[in-house]
């Protein structure tokens, strides 16, 4: 009778046996060295508030009532021009509304939006610093009255779309994002780095027949933040560009020369 | 002599098998994931399971540069020494990269032998047509053959500009690293 420590199968089995407690104190002790958790995505949320246009149509829809009987009232006293003054601003170009009040009664303001009337003068446009009127096919432009003191009552006979354009088709905008080979091809930016921290982006061309060049951009200004949000990664640009298409306003911040400059387009 | 020397080969087989086996390979998948970080790519969200000598991961969310890039459904991790490959299945690319190719990558298979220790294949298919590429470890290049479906064809154009076109209507894309 053949031993069974003397078996053939039986030392087989030790040996790979052996081999396998081998394998698993290897694979054990590369745990030593290996990471034992993985790298998970944590986004940064910005602390600023992202820009925006207030609608204030919305805002001021449950006194509309009263604002057009005050309207009426301040219409039909046919006041001059001279007697009022600007107190704010809401939009830019051809929609917006303007919050305006008489001398007499400053704090009785009204606001009016473009295409509105106020003590006849029609709201024609919104300036950046201040409104158009227009009455009797004159055109008049009231500005705050801090920025033009003693004369902020202006005539003007000709056209005032002298401004540099701040407006974008929204047809541009999907073009481009259809095409960003042609985009590449009106633009180029490349990555803005102090201290090895990416913290915009620099112009480096515009051509000058494409629709970047109507915005007022110029090569070597440097992007820093759009719509209040500084661009600091990749991640906000591509935040951004996938926005596009639900944005009513694009502000952009510029540093050129050193000095920063604000930028804003309304999306028609 | 002989009898001996294949016995060590198969013992030294034996070790190689049960090494994979146990190999744990989450912790290699993680190990994986801290070196892609400095690039910038980051894999988050994933379910992950070790079946021996396969890796199971599910539900991949792939970001570069803290760009949401996409997510894969399955990927599925075979390493067998001699032969190692990974499926992907269901690529959903991010809505930014869809001007650039359609979003829908139905598979996708990577695969590496001892057999052509140099190259490194892979072969894709989705709504933008069929893809084979290889890339040659002694010399980092790339080399892309595009079939192009129809909706790549008339939808991308931008994008296959990037490549060049064959005589077959294939388009192919070559770069050095």
């Amino acid at each position: 009778m053949i031993k069974v420590s003397k078996s053939v199968l039986l030392h087989l089995l030790i040996k790979l046996l052996i081999i396998f407690v081998l394998a698993k104190i290897i694979s054990l002790l590369s745990l030593w060295y290996l990471p034992s958790d993985g790298v998970e995505l944590s986004q940064k949320t910005s602390k600023k508030v992202e820009y925006r246009r207030i609608d204030f149509k919305n805002m001021i829809k449950g006194s509309d009532t009263q604002n057009n009987v005050e309207q009426s009232t301040i219409s039909s006293s046919n006041v001059s021009i001279t007697n009022m003054f600007l107190k704010g601003l809401y939009g830019l170009g051809d929609s917006g509304y303007a919050i305006l009040a008489l001398k007499n009664t400053p704090n009785k303001a009204s606001i009016i939006a473009v295409g509105e009337e106020f003590s006849s003068y029609k709201l024609t446009f919104i300036k950046n610093n201040g409104v158009v009127f227009t009455k009797n096919f004159k055109e008049y432009v009231l500005y705050f009255k801090e920025m033009k003191d003693s004369s902020h009552v202006k005539r003007v006979q000709k056209k005032f779309f002298e401004e540099e354009s701040t407006q974008i088709s929204r047809t541009d905008i999907k073009y481009y994002s259809k095409n960003p080979k042609q985009m590449w091809k009106d633009i180029s930016l490349t990555d803005y780095k102090q201290n090895n921290k990416l913290i915009g982006f620099r112009i480096t061309r515009i051509k000058k027949e494409s629709k970047f060049a109507t915005l007022g951009l110029k090569a070597q200004d440097i992007i820093i933040s759009v719509n209040n949000v500084a661009l600091t990664s990749y991640k906000e640009v591509f935040d951004i560009y996938n926005k596009l298409a639900k944005l009513q306003t694009i502000q952009i911040i510029v540093l050129r020369n050193k000095e920063e400059k604000e930028f804003i387009y309304e999306i028609n | 002599m002989v009898k001996k020397f294949f016995k060590s080969v198969l013992y030294f087989l034996f070790f190689i098998v049960s090494l994979m086996y146990l190999t744990p390979k989450v912790n290699i998948y993680y190990l994986l994931e801290q070196k892609l970080k400095p690039f910038g790519v980051i894999v988050s969200k994933e379910d992950l399971e070790d079946t021996g000598y396969n890796l199971n991961i599910e539900n991949l969310h792939v970001s570069y540069k803290e760009i949401k890039s996409l997510k894969i459904s399955k990927m599925e991790c075979n390493i067998f020494a001699f032969y190692n490959s990974i499926n992907i299945k269901d690529i959903e690319l991010a809505k930014a990269l869809s001007s650039f190719l359609p979003r829908k990558i139905k598979d996708v298979k990577i695969s590496y032998s001892i057999v052509n220790p140099l190259n490194i294949f892979a072969s894709a298919k989705g709504e933008f047509g069929d893809l084979e590429a290889e890339f040659n470890l002694s010399e980092f290049r790339l080399h892309l053959n595009l079939k192009p479906s129809k909706l790549m064809l008339h939808s991308y154009e931008n994008t296959l500009n990037n490549m060049k076109k064959t005589q077959n209507g294939d388009y192919t894309y070559d770069q050095s690293f």
